[in-house]
């Protein structure tokens, strides 16, 4: 059997002195926590340390293995609800399965959670048109979270045949599930990648430009690629304000000009602008 | 009187870890921890052969000053996150895999902390990374068994409810 002080010192919250180890009734019997003792310091400090061990090893594991680990005890979920510890999102198509298993009430907690990321992946396939949000949470509440809430505008969705525009609004459902994720870390997040990998038709929405104020804003985002059209509309259609953002690449597809202009208008540092056309309709390798 | 590059180079440093085992080691591989360098800089305005402490055990500090030794030369691979594969060898190349290939996981444990605590981030990355590989794609129950974890102390409900909660993201929610 391997050596037990390994992996589970990362699951506990450590003793960092002797009078961590006392029980708590010990410690604070008949009077207020002194949170600035140097007891209780030495505690939240190694606490603090511990997690942020954690969290480097968590960088290196796709979000949900990250997300997993909350079931191997009760110490470690309670750690792994610290919005510190996960700090990439990375959604593949393949993760996506899971994800959209995912019911409302796991969804906004997990919003919750994750209000530090500094960078994401979401790379999404076909799998998004074809089956909508609500098609996999058997049990769930009825008004299952495809991402709008009362105050969202609904999904706009213009031209095109029936299905496809069944299909894309489908898309949109989930692209609005996960942005509200990204919206949870408008305050943290750098750098994010957002890809839809199908080969669709582009379509030019005839929108006027948003009139109202920006809804979300990314402090710190200074980095945004774009593959696919799926993700070309969401800084238009969610109203988000990216002061910081100063790279912008577009690739795979060519962008309605109507969201290229939001982009841009809603990115007043914006420096580097690259529409990479490898091939108008082509899908990225996954 | 300053100190010349070439002879600051070859400055030998000593470095004592917990247990009172003194290290001599070149001021470039000591100075590849940002700490050490630190507390270099520090002592010597007070004085030149000063041994400088580290509240690391011998064969932590030993195995660290390996890793300074060789890459204060060669600079390590970035680990790509998250891991594209578990063979750590195909993403660090041969010396790092061979490194941190460590028969204790104790000793991996303890680097981890020695690389926090004196800020050398390649080698926290590494044995970060290392870690993670023991455990990824691993299920929660494969990972208690193989870590010999015990269960803690936690209600049926309390299990219950963590597992409706997590439900979604393993494969018993499959749908």
């Amino acid at each position: 059997m391997l050596c037990q002080a390994d992996i589970r010192r990362f699951l506990r919250p450590a003793a960092a002195s002797d009078e961590a180890d006392l029980e708590p009734q010990q410690h604070h019997e008949q009077q207020p926590t002194d949170f600035s003792s140097p007891g209780a310091q030495a505690i939240a400090h190694e606490i603090i340390r511990q997690r942020n061990l954690l969290a480097h090893v968590c960088d290196h594991l796709p979000t949900l293995e990250a997300v997993r680990l909350s079931l191997l005890s009760k110490t470690l979920q309670d750690t792994c609800r610290s919005p510190f510890v996960i700090r990439h999102l990375i959604i593949t198509p393949a993760t996506h399965q899971m994800w959209r298993r995912a019911s409302r009430a796991v969804l906004r907690q997990l919003r919750c959670r994750l209000t530090h990321l500094q960078t994401a992946a979401i790379t999404t396939d076909e799998e998004v048109y074809s089956r909508g949000p609500d098609q996999d949470r058997p049990g769930d509440d009825a008004a299952s979270d495809d991402g709008r809430e009362e105050e969202d505008e609904p999904p706009q969705v213009v031209g095109g045949n029936e299905e496809a525009t069944e299909g894309h609004r489908r898309a949109l459902g989930y692209r609005a599930v996960y942005a509200k994720v990204l919206e949870g870390s408008a305050a943290s997040l750098k750098k994010c990648r957002l890809e839809d990998t199908t080969i669709t038709a582009p379509f030019s929405p005839d929108l006027p430009a948003p009139d109202s104020p920006p809804k979300v804003t990314f402090g710190k985002l200074e980095e945004v690629v774009l593959c696919g059209a799926l993700w070309q509309g969401v800084a238009h259609d969610r109203r988000w304000s990216l002061p910081a953002l100063k790279t912008l690449v577009i690739t795979s597809f060519p962008i309605a000009p109507q969201y290229r202009s939001t982009w841009i208008k809603a990115s007043p540092r914006l420096t580097h602008l690259h529409p990479c056309f490898t091939s108008s309709l082509s899908a990225a390798p996954l | 009187m300053e100190t010349a590059p070439m002879e600051t180079e070859q400055r030998l440093v000593k470095l004592s870890s917990s247990q009172g085992d003194v290290f001599e080691v070149e001021f470039g591989t000591a100075c590849y921890a940002d700490v050490v360098k630190q507390m270099i800089d520090f002592t010597s305005e007070s004085s030149d052969a000063e041994t400088i402490p580290l509240n690391l055990k011998t064969t932590v500090l030993e195995k660290v000053l390996q890793y300074c030794d060789y890459h204060r030369d060669n600079e390590p691979k970035e680990i790509p996150k998250p891991l594209p594969t578990t063979n750590l060898g195909e993403i660090v190349g041969d010396w790092d895999a061979a490194f941190i290939n460590v028969d204790d996981e104790n000793m991996l444990y303890e680097l981890i902390l020695a690389a926090n605590y004196l800020d050398i981030k390649p080698l926290l990355d590494l044995a970060c990374a290392k870690a993670a590989c023991a455990i990824k794609h691993m299920t929660p129950d494969a990972i208690r068994e193989h870590f010999n974890l015990q269960p803690e102390q936690m209600t049926p409900e309390e299990e219950q409810e963590m597992l409706e909660e997590l439900k979604w993201c393993t494969d018993g929610g499959a749908a």
